[in-house]
């Protein structure tokens, strides 16, 4: 007779294979990586640039020039562009972070030959055509007034400016007043030094046959290209106050944002803090889901992460919350941080939780384009693949008093700079 | 190809396998033949409060979630007005785990009143940040009953008012399960790197003494055709005004969905795209412009929705609109226009099928539908679609009886 009260057997999980790509510098500088996978037709062709918006002197520029990238060459419309891709039922994208710009293809393996000269196209003769600028501005600004009416993007737009000051690089408030300020000149600026004359990262996933690699160093290689950026600046100022509220009177929910500026990937306690960060919120059987959705019901999620920069770190709760439930949820919040101070978390939970996070690893190299997801990750923060077998190494090693250590020393309620978007 | 294998349990339950030699991570998806078409009136938002519900432990297992993490694995669901799909993913050396959880539910749950009030409270807080609190946030709540009278399509999957949500109860809740979560009303699609014959043997030996249940014939009211335009008007605290048709289109599985489908992409899929091209560029008219389908199993909406540019009228936008749509009934597009979007339509298919997850997703759909084989021929379909077949599912749909017309006001602008 199967009983279903007991269940089965856990088996401890398998090697985590760490699939690793093959690299190679081109003479231009730029540098390609290859992590194939043939049972598959088609390919993820990423360039990615240092044109962050951490580099921009202006709001809006870095995203800007990425976005109007794709709108215009010396031989092409932004018409011609769109439907030259569509054509070969490509998709030509182009992306933003703080750190990087990239332009990103995914097609048909079979069609890379004929795409990659068009892709250089993009980079080397962009013309950021007066009309597209324009065209960019009015839609996006229209937009951005759309985004003010949403609690959740308020408080993530003010949130930077507290934590960071609004002179920090990583900082990316942004204002209708910033629509304004736009110059061309600005664009072209940006775009040629941060794009077109600088060495670029070139990562191929899916099917990189030996005809992808041949085409890519055809394009890719040749004229020499420099890494010189534009400065960054990283130092924090954070705003005096620790509390920012502001009200949005009708609003049914309230947007809620913490955070205080932390320890990176390279310090000896981060393996510490991440488990001390997913006990807290980093999944969905997390003490803040479990007491505020879960037992409460305040919100439909809530969850806290360490986000990794570049160059620097913090930690961040967020939630949506009823607007009644605004000052009960950040009570809670206190309340789940100080526990993780004060009380030693059981081995039932911190077994469950390593092998929570053992497993999302795993997930993170199934297959070519994740494992190469995870490669550019350590590619951008310099790091090799050291960092995931110190990982591994670490939470299995990791104890209950080491995590009431870390969430003493990193995860303080009352350090937590704050944002209430609605009604405290 | 995605190959698979498939083997039905005495007490009715579909399996269908897809082995993956290349991951380590086993997907694992449940697949209920039930979603908010099958709510009554009264009791709308029923189907998706059930999902949450699902999570809140059951018979023997007082929680879902804990058990599944701590072996490494996770899992989601959603529900839409056709399905409630529940589904898992998790390292292979556990996949018990996945049998044990997913079937112990489905024998029966553990119905408790603190995990209804909590999750009643959750979907009200989702209603509210997904659907009251969002700009344009309520749009579908209006297009719904505009487009539909009768079918239940007519209310959205998170219900019609948050009151349907508030006054659930157990009882509701218990007739629910029973109706709806047997082994006969679901398909189990498993891909990963295991052998055909254990995953039998774990499926006969965790679900196969779950009891057997007649499948019921669903008998939902159909929809009287449409012989007039309808129209809404509404005001609401956004920045632009938006503008809102929904034309009513075949069933999934009609020989005409795929001309239809690939309508709405020339229209609006990708930035050489008409409307892209022609009217957010051309005209400055419009800050969005899109068309797309409901993709609903049963007759579904054609939808074109439009966030118009400041100062822009309604009438303007629409003319603008129907310049356009008649420029497609009235010209046979060119050869290359609709290969294109047919290219676009075979890579799409392609990185669909390099996740485990997308493949037992698309399996378990496909056979609901009408069989697994059609997740590996469907494509097919859409490569026969002509440039006839265009013009002629244009002209059918596109017509102003055909249509629920909804005028979505900024409040700033009137007067």
């Amino acid at each position: 007779m199967l009983d279903r009260k007991v269940r089965p057997k856990m088996n401890s999980l398998g090697e985590i294979r760490l699939q690793q790509p093959i690299s190679e510098t081109l003479n231009s500088g730029c540098v390609y990586h290859v992590m194939n996978q043939e049972d598959c037709k088609v390919t993820k062709i990423e360039l990615e640039f240092d044109a962050g918006t951490k580099y921009q002197g202006k709001s809006l520029v870095a995203s800007m020039v990425n976005n109007i990238l794709l709108e215009g060459t010396a031989n092409s419309s932004a018409f011609e562009i769109a439907s030259f891709f569509d054509s070969h039922g490509a998709f030509i994208d182009s992306s933003c972070t703080a750190d990087k710009g990239s332009i990103v293809l995914h097609c048909l393996e079979k069609s890379v030959p004929e795409l990659l000269p068009y892709v250089y196209e993009l980079v080397q003769t962009a013309t950021f055509p007066k009309e597209e600028i324009k065209n960019y501005l009015d839609i996006f600004s229209q937009k951005n007034t759309v985004n003010q009416g949403k609690v959740a993007w308020v408080a993530r737009n003010e949130f930077t400016e507290i934590l960071l000051g609004k002179d920090n690089s990583y900082c990316w408030k942004l204002t209708e007043a910033h629509f304004k300020e736009i110059d061309r000149i600005d664009l072209v600026e940006f775009y040629e030094k941060q794009y077109k004359n600088s060495t670029f990262q070139i990562y191929l996933s899916g099917k990189v046959s030996s005809k992808v690699i041949e085409a890519v160093k055809l394009t890719f290689s040749g004229k020499v290209r420099n890494s010189n950026s534009f400065e960054t600046n990283t130092e924090i100022v954070a705003n005096d106050k620790d509390m920012v509220v502001i009200e949005k009177g009708n609003s049914v929910q309230s947007a809620i944002r913490l955070g205080s500026t932390t320890i990176n990937r390279r310090h000896k306690d981060f393996a510490a803090l991440f488990i001390a960060n997913t006990i807290l919120g980093g999944y969905f059987g997390s003490r803040l889901m479990s007491n505020i959705r879960e037992d409460k019901g305040y919100t439909y999620g809530i969850g806290s992460g360490v986000i990794h920069l570049n160059e620097l770190s913090y930690f961040v709760i967020s939630t949506e919350v009823g607007s009644d439930f605004t000052k009960k949820t950040l009570d809670e919040i206190e309340f789940e941080m100080n526990k993780l101070q004060q009380e030693l978390v059981s081995s039932d939970e911190l077994e469950l939780v390593k092998n929570y996070i053992l497993g999302n690893i795993m997930k993170g190299f199934d297959g070519a384009f994740s494992a190469m997801e995870r490669f550019q990750m350590l590619n951008n923060h310099g790091l090799d693949y050291s960092y995931y077998e110190n990982l591994i190494q670490k939470i299995k090693q990791v104890t209950p008093q080491q995590i009431k250590e870390v969430a003493k020393q990193y995860l303080k309620y009352n350090s937590l700079k704050k944002i209430i978007v609605g009604k405290l | 190809m995605v190959e698979f294998e498939r083997h039905t349990l005495k007490n009715g339950l579909q399996l269908i396998f897809n082995k993956d030699k290349t991951t380590p991570i086993v997907a694992f998806n449940v697949l209920y033949d039930v979603g908010s078409k099958d709510e009554e009136p009264g009791k709308t938002g029923f189907a998706h409060l059930f999902e949450h519900l699902m999570f809140g432990g059951s018979v023997n297992i007082p929680s879902f979630d804990t058990p599944l993490q701590a072996v490494g694995g996770e899992n989601n669901a959603f529900t839409s007005t056709d399905i409630t799909n529940y589904y898992i993913t998790l390292p292979k050396e556990n996949v018990e785990t996945a049998f044990w959880l997913e079937s112990d539910r489905m024998l029966r749950l553990a119905f408790s009143d603190k995990s209804l009030e909590v999750q009643r409270s959750v979907v009200i807080e989702e209603f509210k940040q997904m659907y009251l609190n969002q700009p344009y946030g309520d749009v579908y709540l209006l297009l719904r009953p505009l487009a539909y009278k009768t079918h239940p399509y007519r209310w959205a999957t998170i219900g019609e008012k948050i009151e349907h949500i508030e006054e659930a109860s157990m009882e509701d809740v218990k007739a629910f399960f029973d109706k709806h979560y047997f082994p006969g009303n679901a398909t189990l699609a498993i891909s990963g790197d295991l052998e055909f014959e254990e995953v039998i043997r774990l499926t006969e030996k965790w679900f196969g003494d779950i009891p057997e249940q007649k499948k019921r014939v669903r008998n939902l009211p159909l929809e009287p055709v449409q012989t007039k335009e309808r129209t809404l008007e509404v005001e609401r605290d956004v920045p632009l005004n938006a503008l809102y048709f929904a034309y009513h289109m075949p069933p999934r599985i009609h020989e005409d969905y795929y001309a239809v489908d690939l309508l709405s992409d020339i229209l609006s899929r990708g930035d050489s795209s008409r409307f892209y091209e022609r009217l957010l560029k051309g005209t400055e008219s419009f800050v969005e412009i899109n068309a797309y389908i409901s993709g609903d199993t049963e007759a579904g909406l054609f939808i074109v929705s439009a966030k118009l540019s400041e100062g822009v009228t309604f009438e303007n936008a629409e003319k603008l609109i129907e310049e356009e749509l008649r420029n497609i009934i009235e010209n046979k597009i060119a050869e290359e226009e609709l290969q294109k979007v047919k290219n676009k339509a075979e890579s799409t298919y392609e990185f669909g099928k390099t996740s485990a997850l997308n493949k037992a997703m698309g399996l378990a759909i496909s056979s609901l539908l009408k069989e697994p084989e059609l997740f590996n021929y469907e494509f097919e379909l859409y490569e026969k679609v002509t440039t006839s077949d265009i013009q002629r599912v244009a002209k059918a749909l596109l017509r102003k009886e055909n249509r629920s017309k909804l005028i979505y006001k900024a409040k700033k602008n009137v007067g």
